[in-house]
C-alpha cells in the first residue's frame, strides 16, 4: 500500500467516527447545560440590576429560550453547522470568537509541554535502563514517580516561588513582555522565558511516563540481534541508542502522547490559570468565575474536537513510523 | 444422586487445580500479601497512607470545631506560635485544622468517587466483555466517545453547571472515570470468558449472573485493584484540582482550595501553599507506591524487568 493511500485511508476512517462522535457529544452538552439553574436571561437580568419581568421575558424570547427543549436543541444544531457556538452573554462577542482566538496559545503550550517531556523523559528513561537495577535507576524510578504524584497547579506555583519570587529567572505570568521586542532573536527569546516554566509544569507528568515507557523500551531492545549488531559493528552507545532503540520506541510514544492529549488539554485549565496564560484553560477559568456557561460549553466542544483532530494526526505519524501498523 | 447435588460437585471439581485459575488458595493469598510487603516502596506507601488517614481520623479530636472559623492571628509563620504549629492564613484560620479536616475531604472524595465509578465500569465493562456481539459494539463505541472528551474539562463544566458540592464533585470524578475501568474490564472479560472453568460452569447449567459474579470477576480483580488504587490517586488529583479553581464544596475545607486562598499570598507566604500541597503529593505519591507494588505482586508477568 503507498504511503499516501494510507494516509487517506487513516483520515476517513477518523473523519467517519469523528462525525456521530461530536453529534454525541453536542447533545450531551446541550443537555448538560439544561441542568444549569436558571438560564442566560436570568444572568444579564442580574448583570444589570435592573430588569422586570417583561424585560426577562423579552430576552428569553429574544435567545429562543421560550421555546420546547427539543426546538431549541434543533436551534443549537443549527447554529453548530454555521460554526456559531452562540453569544457570550457577559460581553456580547461571538463565543467561538472568544475561544478561537485562545486556541493558538493553548497548542502552542501544549507543545512545547510535549517537546520537553519527550526531552526530559528519553534522557530519564535511556539512563534508567543502562542503570537497570542499580542505585540510580531505583532513585529515578521514585522521582518520576513523584512527578506524575505532583498535583500540576501545585508544582507550578512552587516554580513561581523558586524562579520568579527568589531568584527572578523567569516571569511568573503572562506570554510575553508588553512593549516588548516584536521580532528577531530578541523576541524569541522573550517568548521563550515566559514559556519555560508553564510548559515545564504542564509536562512533568508526561515525563514520568515517558520515562517508565522509554526504561521499558530501551531494557527490551538491548536484548535483539539488531542491537548486538550495531554494537558489535563498532558504532559508540549513544549512536547505538538514538539510531536503534529509541527509534523503536517512536511508535508506542506516539501512540501514548496521542492518547494523553485529552488529559493534557484538561491540564492546561489549571497550568494556564496559574501562570495568567493567554489560552483556552485561562478562559475556562474566567468562564467559571463569571458563571458563563455557553462559553464552558464551548470550551468543551472544540476541545472535544481538538482531541479528535490530534488523534487522526497521531494514527497518521503513526503510521508513518511503522508500515506494519494497520490501517483498516 | 440428586441433580442438584452432581451440579455442586462439578462445579466443585471446576474450581480445583488445574482448572484454570480460579479462587486463588489460601496460601497464594498470603504470598502476595508479604510480596508487598517487602517492597520497600510499598512499605512506606502503606506507612505514609496511614498516618494521612489516621490524622483524618483524630481531626475532630485534635483540632475540634470548625477549621474555617477564625483561631487567631493572621498570617503567622509555622513555628512562630506553637498553638498553631503550622502557622495561620489571611482569615487567622488554623493551618493545621485545615490539613486534618481536608485529609477527611481528600480521602472521602478519592474512595467514594472511586467506588462509584468502579462499579460503573466493572458493570459496562462486564456486559460489553461477556456477551460480545452488538451490545459490545454499541458499549466500545460509547467508550470511545468518553475518552475523546477531555476529562477535565467535562468535570469543571459539570461542576460548574451544577453548582459544587462535595457529591456533585464525587459523582462527576465518577463519571469521568469510569471509562478506563471499563475498558479494562471489558479486556479481561474477553480473555477470561473463554476459559475452561467458564465452559465447564455454563455446561452445569450456572447463569450468565452466577458466572460474572463468582467465576470471572474474582479472576479479572488483580487488574481492577491496581487501577483502583490508582484511581484514588488521581481522584484526589482531580478534587484537589477543581477545589483550587473555586469548584469545591464552599462549606468543607479542602487542600486544593487552602492551596487556592494561599495563591494570593504566594510572594510573602508561600508556606499557606506550600504545606496543603506537600500533604497532596504526600498522599498521591504513597497510593501509587501501593498501586506500583500491588502491581509487581499481583501479576508477576507484567513486573517491570
Amino acid at each position: 500500500m503507498s504511503r499516501n493511500r494510507r494516509i487517506l485511508l487513516s483520515l476517513r476512517r477518523n473523519l467517519l467516527q469523528a462525525i456521530p462522535t461530536m453529534f454525541v457529544i453536542v447533545t450531551l452538552g446541550f443537555f448538560l447545560m439544561q441542568l444549569a439553574p436558571g438560564d442566560v436571561a436570568d444572568y444579564i437580568a442580574a448583570e444589570t440590576g435592573a430588569a422586570s419581568e417583561e424585560g426577562i421575558h423579552a430576552l428569553r424570547v429574544q435567545f429562543g429560550l421560550n421555546l420546547p427543549v427539543l426546538e431549541q436543541l434543533f436551534a443549537y444544531y443549527d447554529n453548530l453547522a454555521h460554526f456559531s457556538l452562540g453569544i457570550s452573554p457577559r460581553y456580547g462577542a461571538p463565543v467561538s470568537d472568544m475561544i478561537m482566538a485562545r486556541v493558538p496559545g493553548t497548542l502552542l503550550l501544549m507543545g512545547v509541554a510535549i517537546a520537553v517531556a519527550l526531552l526530559l523523559g528519553f534522557a530519564m528513561g535511556t539512563t534508567m535502563a543502562l542503570l537497570s537495577r542499580r542505585l540510580p535507576d531505583r532513585l529515578l524510578s521514585l522521582l518520576s514517580l513523584v512527578f506524575y504524584s505532583v498535583p500540576t497547579f501545585w508544582i507550578g506555583l512552587m516554580l513561581i516561588v523558586l524562579f520568579s519570587v527568589h531568584l527572578g529567572l523567569f516571569p511568573s505570568g503572562g506570554a510575553r513582555t508588553i512593549g516588548g521586542p516584536s521580532e528577531g532573536w530578541d523576541w524569541f527569546v522573550d517568548r521563550l522565558r515566559y514559556i519555560t516554566l508553564p510548559a515545564l509544569t504542564l509536562g512533568l507528568n508526561y515525563v514520568a511516563i515517558y520515562a517508565r515507557l522509554t526504561r521499558a523500551a530501551v531494557i527490551e531492545a538491548q536484548r535483539h540481534d539488531y542491537v548486538r549488531t550495531a554494537i558489535a559493528k563498532g558504532l559508540t552507545p549513544a549512536r547505538v541508542i538514538r539510531r536503534h532503540v529509541l527509534r523503536n520506541a517512536l511508535t508506542p510514544i506516539a501512540a501514548l502522547t496521542g492518547a494523553k492529549v485529552a488529559g493534557m488539554l484538561g491540564g492546561a485549565i489549571v497550568v494556564e490559570t496559574v501562570f495568567s496564560w493567554p489560552g483556552m484553560g485561562r478562559l475556562a477559568y474566567e468562564a467559571i468565575l463569571a458563571r458563563e456557561y455557553p462559553v464552558l460549553l464551548g470550551i468543551l466542544l472544540v476541545s472535544s474536537a481538538l482531541v479528535i483532530v490530534a488523534n487522526a494526526l497521531f494514527d497518521i505519524l503513526q503510521s508513518l513510523l511503522d508500515p506494519r501498523v494497520e490501517v483498516s | 444422586m440428586a441433580l442438584a447435588e452432581m451440579n455442586t460437585t462439578l462445579a466443585e471439581n471446576a474450581r480445583g487445580p488445574g482448572a484454570g485459575e480460579f479462587a486463588p488458595s489460601r496460601k497464594r493469598r498470603r504470598s502476595v500479601f508479604f510480596t508487598v510487603l517487602r517492597h520497600s516502596g510499598a512499605l512506606v506507601g502503606l506507612m505514609v497512607l496511614g498516618a494521612i488517614i489516621a490524622m483524618a481520623a483524630t481531626a475532630p479530636l485534635i483540632r475540634p470545631g470548625d477549621p474555617l472559623a477564625l483561631a487567631g492571628t493572621p498570617l503567622l509563620w509555622p513555628g512562630q506560635d506553637l498553638a498553631h504549629p503550622l502557622g495561620t492564613d489571611n482569615m487567622g484560620r488554623d493551618v493545621l485544622a485545615g490539613i486534618m479536616h481536608g485529609a477527611r475531604v481528600s480521602l472521602l472524595v478519592g474512595v467514594a468517587a472511586t467506588a462509584l465509578g468502579v462499579l460503573g465500569g466493572v458493570s459496562v465493562g462486564a456486559v460489553a466483555g461477556y456477551f460480545g456481539g452488538r451490545i459490545d459494539n454499541l458499549i466500545v463505541r460509547f467508550i470511545e466517545i468518553f475518552q475523546t472528551i477531555p476529562g477535565f474539562v467535562l468535570l469543571v463544566v459539570l461542576v460548574a453547571v451544577i453548582q459544587p458540592s462535595i457529591w456533585t464533585v464525587i459523582i462527576g470524578i465518577a463519571l469521568t472515570s469510569w471509562d478506563t475501568i471499563a475498558r479494562l474490564t471489558r479486556a479481561e472479560f474477553r480473555t477470561l470468558r473463554q476459559q475452561d472453568y467458564v465452559s465447564a460452569a455454563r455446561s452445569v447449567g450456572y447463569g450468565d449472573a452466577h458466572i460474572i459474579l463468582r467465576e470471572i470477576i474474582p479472576n479479572a480483580l488483580p487488574p481492577l485493584v491496581v487501577t483502583a488504587t490508582i484511581m484514588v490517586a488521581s481522584a484526589i488529583l482531580s478534587e484537589s484540582a477543581l477545589a483550587f479553581l473555586g469548584l469545591g464544596d464552599p462549606n468543607s475545607v479542602s487542600w486544593g482550595a487552602m492551596i487556592g486562598t494561599g495563591r494570593e499570598y504566594i510572594r510573602t507566604h508561600w508556606y499557606l501553599t506550600a504545606i496543603p500541597g506537600g500533604f497532596i503529593v504526600a498522599t498521591v505519591f504513597a497510593l501509587n507506591l501501593i498501586g506500583d507494588a500491588l502491581n509487581d505482586a499481583l501479576s508477576p508477568h507484567l513486573a517491570r524487568t
